[in-house]
């Protein structure tokens, strides 16, 4: 049978939806049961060259190497951390993955990390187990101290982010500079002002309900020119200030 | 309840419906905020509300599988879904309904992505009116895919049965108290997989034929409107 697309791009399909049939290569979000492939998920199919896939709408975090995310420390352990990184199983930070020296004899754990404290980590490998490593062996990963956090729903991260990192770029210059979105759905950011912090939940809440809508990243422009003057003063330092922060 | 007289006058039911013919059916997805997924369905005058959580860490830890997630369904009827009160909590209707519901939405799901975790599925009933492990089942399927869980396809239930010595489609209280017999069905539709069947009552094996027949034949209809109600939240 010759290969052949049953849905539109970008169409929204539920699970055990016809997506497509023949020799395509299949990313997340879609099965083959013959030579029919089919969607697993609620979501949006994408098809571009000889892959198709289903953008999930919902769904869980599954971690996968390479990955950065924010997580919380949930336990102290011998040689390690447990840290929750809203996924299924959690993560397991070894203190070889810290970059600060560790007296394994006469050292505390708790002086480099406790309980409730956050990290900006890495995954370092996930095994058939879904046991999750993390590391913090990179200039960018550390703790973060401060600052609130906001939960969204881990399929909506990319479109936080942004194609190219458009939306966060445009969040990090309007609202505050400290943001940082894992990719485990978990968005820290440190404001100098809790009401920046009120915006940016109101702004990801906005994000997270229209996030398979086209045309987002104009409308939070538009919102962020309404709240903070945003665009007018292209953002510089000095427009922040003029806007009253 | 007295016994009414006659089940079907005319050629129609108590309630005015056909023989083949559903009680009026309304599917709503995602009314719970705090769950990963929800739905809330109304099959005449039954009430469901199911939620789903996960795949989240399983505990008790002993109840893991190193391979795969593991389905936990949880059926209840809330005291106040029946005329008499039912005494709160599980009994031996509830658990073999948590049973069969799971075993019905199990060959759906790839739990296999997600080992060492457990998907939770619960299913509430608020107000019973006859084939709530059905609706429950349509709930079920209908929060499973809005927590995004990966399913083969949705799964549908519908019940046919035998009352006044005819066969018919989605027994109601009365046709149900003083029928003949009860079969629920849960399909896959797609491929048409049968993931639930039982019968209570007895019926030839013509009648059971023509009763899988009329439950199939409704198959496609609630199909679509389970995926209509899912494309629903989105569309806005």
């Amino acid at each position: 049978m010759s290969d052949s697309v049953e849905t539109a791009n970008r169409a929204l399909v539920t699970p055990g939806a016809l997506v497509a049939r023949g020799r395509y290569k299949l990313e997340e979000g879609v099965f083959r049961e013959g030579d029919e492939i089919f969607s697993s998920v609620i979501g949006l199919v994408d098809l571009h060259g000889n892959s198709v896939r289903v953008i999930p709408l919902e769904g869980p975090y599954i971690p996968k190497p390479g990955d950065r995310i924010v997580g919380m420390v949930s336990e102290v352990q011998f040689l390690g951390w447990m840290v929750y990184i809203h996924s299924p199983t959690p993560g397991i930070l070894k203190v070889s993955e810290v970059p600060y020296n560790f007296d394994v004899v006469n050292g505390n754990l708790e002086d480099i990390l406790k309980t409730w404290d956050l990290i900006y980590a890495e995954i370092l490998s996930v095994n058939e187990l879904m046991q999750v490593k993390l590391t913090m062996q990179d200039p960018e990963l550390r703790k973060l101290v401060g600052g609130r956090v906001f939960t969204i729903s881990p399929a909506k991260v990319p479109r936080v982010i942004g194609r190219k990192g458009s939306m966060i770029t445009m969040l990090k210059r309007s609202v505050c500079r400290e943001i940082l979105v894992g990719q485990n759905g978990i968005v820290w950011a440190r404001c100098s002002d809790p009401r920046k912090e009120d915006l940016l939940k109101r702004i990801l809440g906005k994000i997270e309900s229209e996030a398979h809508t086209s045309g987002l990243t104009n409308r939070i422009k538009s919102l962020l020119q309404e709240e903070t003057g945003f665009g007018e003063a292209q953002a510089t330092d000095s427009g922040r200030q003029e806007a009253g922060w | 309840m007295e016994k009414p007289k006659q089940l079907i006058v005319e050629g129609k039911r108590l309630d005015g419906r056909a023989l083949n013919e559903l009680r009026p059916i309304t599917m709503k997805v995602g009314p719970l905020k705090r769950a990963d997924g929800s739905s809330y369905v109304e099959w005449g005058r039954n009430k469901v509300m199911a939620s789903v959580y996960g795949p989240r860490e399983t505990h008790p830890r002993h109840l893991q599988e190193s391979d795969s997630a593991i389905l936990q369904v949880r059926y209840n009827m809330a005291s106040f879904s029946v005329e008499e009160r039912k005494r709160p909590g599980p009994d031996r209707r509830s658990t073999e309904i948590s049973k069969v519901t799971r075993e019905a939405l199990m060959p759906a799901l790839f739990l296999g992505f997600y080992p060492r975790s457990s998907i939770d599925v619960n299913i509430e009933v608020l107000q019973a009116d006859a084939g709530t492990r059905c609706t429950g089942i349509n709930a079920a399927s209908l929060a499973l895919a809005d927590a995004g869980i990966p399913m083969r396809d949705l799964v549908v239930a519908v019940a046919a049965g035998k009352i006044d010595g005819q066969v018919c489609l989605d027994l109601e209280k009365n046709e149900d108290n003083f029928g003949e017999a009860d079969v629920p069905v849960a399909v896959m539709p797609r491929r048409r997989n049968i993931t639930l069947l039982q019968m209570d009552g007895d019926l030839s094996p013509e009648e059971f034929s023509q009763a899988m027949d009329l439950a199939m034949g409704a198959v496609d209809h609630l199909y679509e409107m389970q995926r209509s109600a899912l494309m629903e939240k989105y569309r806005g």
